[in-house]
Order: structure tokens, then C-alpha cells, then sequence
């Protein structure tokens, strides 16, 4: 039902002194919704916007100010200066190392799993049911409980400490597949295909010029939840990849360990001060961020393609 | 389908192979077993000149730096990690995965906690102990004589010294010098003129301060430690957690009579309150020798005045040993699979004795001569009233040895019983018999025998 139909269903409806004048009981429901919308909305914003703040303030400000309160671009300026003095700015060596990491895993990532989600949707082949049950029962697998036999496996390879160590882990992405194969399975005909086909077109040429095109929502949304995961991965680069090579989030917990507030029985000479850290956090996921709102579109739509049938 | 069966073959035999190859370096990783007379210990084939993998966190980064460009043939790799803070478990993780994979140990680590003996000085799975004895030969004796009596005790298992301390943490009275002289108090030397200074001054001068008992390390380090409390004491593998000893009992009775008179307060050192209502208030607070500069010299936290405050000798008990609690200070470990352990230990040397480590430290060295120099330097700057020099360096040659180094610590226990019963009203004498389950029943979860 589109979104006119749904207005003319309203407009046609008996008008009787309830639709007029709102009674007691709706706006009850009324202030009941805004008000839960309302205390969500505080939950979830509240803390970002602390976040968004503290390293606007010094460390002192940030004790004793007015939590909300903004604290000056000046400190901001100070706080960036040491975030960046910090071992001679290797923030941005974790921020390209977890570029790095996630990028070449991301290619890998789509290369594999969309032909793979493809042929899982579209070609009859033997073992196909076992190999969708065996996708299925991989995603349900925590990947925490995967880097012990992966450091393993990787250390008999002698691969421990290098960048593959962890881009070939980050490129194994089950829930991709997965993702593809219901995407091609529902929302693509498999009519449009064979029209192809009887046009002349060989197989490759199906996939990557009826198909491809067709998918381009869905590629987004594997790209984008395989980028989000192993930006966000911690555990798996915190074994493989030790000092310089880590990402940005190992490096995050880095820093965590130069606060004495979280560490005080250290006495260090460096130390990290919380507004800081907090910018630092902020820069960890301010890429994600960028990329979602540039991306939103596709990614909505890829959310929901294959919900309904026309 | 040929062409998948012969794949999937393919991948069972990879998969196998890995496996396989998996099982015979894990077989390997025990290494010959024959122990090497010149070290103590069975020892790894030597390759001089081999890479040395220095682990270390970002405050200690300088020290393996200035090694580098001091000993130019020595080839050195330098990765920083958290340094195993808070105990985030960081070094055990990853020492048990190279265990796992027989290869990969770094050949020096440096850790922030005392305890990491506990785990590092043992064989695991049939893998030699990670950390390597320091004092079968290894070291020359006189080189580990050089450190502060009791410095490396935590490390030192059955009389084996697995790791040399980086620095030392000792209890210390610090007492601010201007209100003493305005409410013409003396500096109060044992526990018992401390306990009567607080009933004292919350007669006179209430509002004044004594310390605080909001942070765990306080309470347990600081008050328990000190006075001989013998609540975490480990022989062997037996743990034991006596609150009815007579230094027990005193201790608490002492914590809450003062917290009752208010000189004690309930807000963390580090907290936004404490700092906003007490910086002006210490007349007099027990704590460790870090207190100087992330406390007092901090403009984030007391940020006191030049001359303000000064460190006196450590509290004891009226006609009892003069000694004191400790509050932290790192490791360096050595590995015992390391394949240069000559050029580990020119590192380990340079890194704990060297005029230039001590420069570097920011905490009080534990190599007597390194400490030495760091004390000099910090009286030079004359910030402190007071012969701070002679205070810490008694406080560190006292600390006392009848506390014990588990895998677990006493914080966790005081955190999650006493904290939360202090804010509720209760007093630490309504909690003991929680307390001390509490922390029996981490001992048991470690493996302890607990008695």
C-alpha cells in the first residue's frame, strides 16, 4: 500500500467528533509515545553528545564543568596537539594501518561473497544445500571463539605479524554470502537472467552485466557491514599484529592504558588525559560515520529490498 | 563436479597438513628440556646477532629508544602494547598464544603489574616457563644486588628471580607543612598518633582531612599493607586471608574510627569531588610515592603549591617494625626462549641500572644506584618541604614482605564489598566476614589452596 492510498483510506474514513477533537484517551497515547520516543532519544543522544564535548574542555573542566557545558576551541586545539605528540602521532599510522586492513579486506570480501551468494541463488549444483547450511551455521559462530585455531593456522604459515594476518581473517565474511544469496534468491528474476541467456549472453557475462547492476544495493550493504565489523574488530588485530601494525581500536586500548584514572597504580611519564581519549575515540569512528552518510541511500534500500513482492 | 570434489579433497588436505604442522611445532615448543648450566635454565639455540623483540607501553618507549641508539650493534625491534595495564591480561594472552604456536615470543617484556610471576614463572602445557630465572646463572649476583632489598620479591618464586623491577611504588606519609604549622600539629609517626591526630583534628578543625578510603588500592596497599595485615598472604600455592590477626582488627577498627570522625573520606584521590572539595584540606594522607606527581604536582588534580607538601617516613605500629605498604611499580621479564640472551640481557641491564633509565623513569627506580640519581633530581626541583629524598628512600628499603603476589588482586574484592558498604553507612568491621569470602573465593577460582 503506497503512502496516498494510506492518506485516501484516512480521508475516506466516517468522520465522527472523535477524529475532530482529539478525546482524552488519544492524547494520553499521544504523550505516552513522545515521551518514550523522548527518554530513547535522551538514552542514546546524551552520551554522544558528552562525547562530542569533552574534548572541547580540559581535563579539570571536564571533572568539575557542567557536563553539557562546551569548553573552548582552544583546549580542542591543545587537546588535538597531544593527541597527535602522542609517539609522534601514530593515531594516524593506526588509522591507515585499520585502512588498510578493512580496504583490501573489503575487496576481497565483495569479490568472494557476491559470486558466491550468486551461484548459491541461481545454480543448482551438489553440495549446494550443505554449503548454505554450512554458511548458516559459520555466521553463528562468535569470531572471538575462531582466533585461536586462525592464530594457529596463520603462525604455521608464518603469517603472524604481518598485514595478511589479518586480512585474509577480516575477508572470510560468511554472513556476505548469505546476505547475496537471499538478495539474488527474492529480489532478482530469474526470467531477466535467461532473457540474457537467450539473448546470447554467456554466464560471466549474465552476472556481471544483468546481475551486477541489479545488485548494487546489496553490494553496499556486505561492504558496508563487512567494513563497519572489522573496523570495529578488536581481538583478532590485538593477537595478530602487534605496536605499529595496529589498527586504530588496538591502539585506542593503547592509549586507555596511559590514563591513570583507569591505570593509576602505574606512575608513567606519558600520560593521556580523558578529553583526549575522548577525541581520540571520536576520530576511531569518525571514517564509519562518514562513509554511512554517503552511503545511507544504498543502504536503506538494500535493507529492504527483497521485504516485499510486487 | 570433478572439479568441486577435487577442491573440496584439496581443502581437507590443507586443512590436515595445517593441522598437522600445527601438532608438530606445538611438539617442538618444549624445546630440548636439557638445562644449560651457564643459565639455568634449557635455553634455545643461540644466534648472536639475532633481533631482539623488545615489548613495551608508551612511558617506557623512551628507555628502549635510548638503548637503541646507545648500543648501535645490538639489533633491537621495539613494539609498544598496553603494558598489561589494569590487568587487562594482555601479555598472558598473547605469551599462551605463541605457547600454542611455539614461536612468535617476544624476547623482553615490560609489565606494569608485580604479579605476572604467578602465571610467567610456570611451565604451561608442557611449554617451558615464559619468563626465564634471572638468578641461576643468568645474571651475575652482583648486578641483582644492586637493587632495593625486597625490589624483586614479587617476581622471585621458590628462590628464583623471574623479572627485575622497573621502579617502586612504597607507601610514604605525605603531610601538608602549612596547615601542620596553622593548627600546630607534629607529623605523626605511628598509626597510633595518626588515629589520635584524627580524632583531633575532627574536634578542631573539621572539614580537615586525613586521606581517603574511596579508591581500592588505597584501602588494601596503602592501610592494610602497611600495617601488617596479613589479609593476602600466599605460601606456595596455599592463600590464605587472616582479618582476625591482631594488625587486622587494629587496622580496621583505626579506618573506621576515622572515617566515622569524617578525617577519612570516601572520595576516590582521583575523583572530581576530592579534588574540588579537598585539595586545600590534607593535613596529612598515607600514600605512595607516585602521589608526588599525579596528585600534588598534577594542575589537573591537587595541583598544590611549591613547599606545600613534603613526603615523611612511612606509618608503623607503636614498638613494631618500621615498615610499609607498595602500590604498584613494572617488570622486565626475559624470555627463556629467547635466541639472543646476551643482547637481552645488555638490554635488561641498561633498562633498570643506567643513568639514562633513570633520567627516563617517572617512578622511583629500583636499582639503588639508578634511584639514587632519580632522588637527586627530584630534590633539585625542591617542590617538596622536607627531606623527601630520606623519606622515600626508607619508605623503599621497608616495604613489608608478608604480602603475597596471586594472579588475582585485592583490589577487585575491596571494590566490589567494602566501596559499596562504606557508601551505604555500614562500617568496614560490618563487611569482614563478606570481605574476606570475597577474596577466598577468587583465590579458589585461580587454582589456590585456600585456607
Amino acid at each position: 500500500m503506497s503512502a496516498s492510498e494510506r492518506l485516501t483510506v484516512k480521508t475516506d474514513a466516517p468522520r465522527g467528533s472523535r477524529s475532530l477533537t482529539p478525546g482524552p484517551g488519544r492524547w494520553i497515547g499521544r504523550v505516552l509515545a513522545w515521551s518514550v520516543i523522548g527518554v530513547f532519544l535522551l538514552f542514546f543522544v546524551v552520551p554522544i553528545a558528552w562525547l562530542i564535548l569533552a574534548p572541547t574542555k580540559t581535563a579539570r573542566q571536564l571533572l568539575l564543568d557542567n557536563p553539557f557545558s562546551f569548553g573552548g576551541f582552544e583546549t580542542l586545539a591543545a587537546n588535538w596537539g597531544e593527541l597527535m605528540a602522542f609517539q609522534n602521532g601514530i593515531v594516524w599510522v593506526w588509522l591507515g594501518n585499520a585502512t588498510l586492513y578493512t580496504g583490501v579486506a573489503l575487496v576481497i570480501t565483495l569479490v568472494v561473497s557476491i559470486p558466491a551468494g550468486y551461484a548459491l541463488a541461481m545454480v543448482e549444483f551438489r553440495f549446494r544445500r550443505a554449503l548454505l547450511v554450512t554458511t548458516l551455521i559459520v555466521m553463528l559462530i562468535p569470531n572471538t571463539a575462531l582466533v585461536l585455531p586462525i592464530f594457529l593456522e596463520l603462525s604455521a604459515l608464518k603469517l603472524v605479524g604481518t598485514p595478511l594476518s589479518v586480512i585474509l581473517p577480516f575477508s572470510f565474511f560468511p554472513f556476505g554470502v548469505y546476505l547475496t544469496y537471499i538478495y539474488f534468491s527474492t529480489a532478482v528474476s530469474r526470467d531477466l537472467l535467461n532473457a540474457a541467456r537467450i539473448d546470447g549472453a554467456g554466464e560471466f557475462r549474465v552476472f556481471a552485466q544483468v546481475a551486477m547492476p541489479l545488485a548494487t544495493p546489496v553490494i553496499a550493504l556486505v561492504g558496508f557491514f563487512s567494513l563497519v565489523g572489522n573496523w570495529n574488530n578488536y581481538f583478532l588485530p590485538f593477537v595478530m599484529v602487534p605496536g605499529r601494525k595496529s589498527p586504530i581500536q588496538v591502539g585506542l586500548a593503547e592509549l586507555l592504558s596511559n590514563v591513570p584514572l583507569f591505570n593509576p597504580t602505574t606512575a608513567g611519564s606519558v600520560t593521556i588525559s580523558l578529553p583526549v581519549l575522548a577525541l581520540a575515540t571520536i576520530l576511531s569512528v569518525a571514517p564509519v560515520l562518514v562513509i554511512f552518510l554517503f552511503s545511507q541511500r544504498f543502504l536503506v534500500s538494500g535493507l529492504t529490498a527483497g521485504g516485499t513482492k510486487e | 563436479m570433478a572439479g568441486q570434489h577435487r577442491r573440496k579433497a584439496a581443502r581437507i588436505l590443507a586443512t590436515a597438513t595445517a593441522a598437522l604442522t600445527v601438532a608438530a611445532l606445538a611438539g617442538c615448543a618444549g624445546g630440548s628440556g636439557e638445562v644449560n648450566s651457564d643459565y639455568g635454565f634449557a635455553t634455545a639455540d643461540q644466534e648472536d646477532g639475532s633481533t631482539i623483540t623488545v615489548w613495551v607501553d608508551a612511558a617506557r618507549e623512551p628507555v628502549a629508544k635510548a638503548f637503541e641508539e646507545a648500543n648501535p650493534d645490538v639489533p633491537i625491534s621495539i613494539e609498544t602494547y598496553d603494558g598489561n595495564a589494569g590487568g587487562s591480561g594482555s601479555f598472558q594472552t598473547k605469551v599462551a598464544l605463541f605457547d600454542q604456536s611455539g614461536e612468535g615470543w617476544p624476547d623482553v617484556v615490560f609489565s606494569t603489574q608485580t604479579n605476572d610471576a604467578s602465571w610467567a614463572a610456570k611451565e604451561t602445557n608442557g611449554v617451558q616457563a615464559f619468563a626465564a630465572p634471572l638468578n641461576k646463572g643468568y645474571f651475575s649476583d652482583d648486578f641483582l644486588a644492586g637493587f632495593t632489598d625486597g625490589a624483586n620479591d614479587p617476581m622471585t618464586v621458590d628462590g628464583s628471580v623471574y623479572g627485575l623491577r622497573n621502579d617502586l611504588a612504597p607507601v610514604v606519609l605525605w603531610y601538608n607543612q602549612k596547615l601542620l604549622d596553622e593548627f600546630g600539629y607534629e607529623i605523626p609517626t605511628t598509626w597510633e598518633e595518626y588515629e589520635a591526630m584524627g580524632e583531633k583534628l575532627a574536634a578542631e578543625h573539621p572539614g580537615y582531612i586525613l586521606g581517603s578510603i574511596g579508591d581500592s588500592f588505597v584501602g588494601t596497599y596503602v592501610y592494610y599493607w602497611g600495617a601488617q595485615a596479613p589479609i593476602f598472604a600466599l605460601d606456595g600455592n596455599t592463600f590464605s586471608s587472616d582479618f582476625d590477626d591482631p594488625h587486622s582488627v587494629a587496622m580496621t577498627e583505626l579506618l573506621d574510627g576515622m572515617a566515622a570522625n569524617g578525617t577519612l573520606v570516601q572520595d576516590s584521590v582521583f575523583s572530581a569531588p576530592f579534588v574540588e572539595n579537598y585539595s586545600d584540606k590534607i593535613v596529612a594522607m598515607p600514600g605512595p610515592a607516585w602521589y608526588a606527581g599525579a596528585l600534588f604536582q598534577n594542575p589537573d588534580s591537587v595541583n598544590a603549591e611549591p613547599g606545600t607538601f613534603g613526603a615523611a617516613d612511612p606509618l608503623y605500629w607503636e614498638g613494631e617494625d618500621e615498615v610499609t605498604g607498595n602500590v604498584g611499580g613494572g617488570v622486565w621479564y626475559a624470555s627463556s626462549h629467547s635466541k639472543n640472551l646476551d643482547a637481552v640481557e645488555t638490554f635488561l641491564e641498561f633498562a633498570t641500572s643506567s643513568e639514562e633509565s633513570a633520567e627516563l623513569n617517572s617512578g622511583l627506580p629500583a636499582y639503588d644506584e639508578a634511584a639514587s640519581t632519580w632522588l637527586d633530581a627530584q630534590a633539585e626541583s625542591a617542590f617538596f618541604a622536607g627531606d623527601f629524598k630520606a623519606a622515600v628512600q626508607k619508605a623503599a628499603g621497608s616495604v613489608w614482605g608478608g604480602w603475597g603476589f596471586p594472579s588475582f588482586s585485592p583490589e577487585t574484592a575491596y571494590a566490589a564489598v567494602v566501596v559499596p558498604a562504606l557508601a551505604e553507612g555500614k562500617t568496614i568491621a560490618d563487611v569482614v566476614p563478606e570481605w574476606q569470602e570475597q577474596i577466598l573465593n577468587e583465590a579458589q577460582v585461580q587454582g589456590y589452596t585456600v585456607e
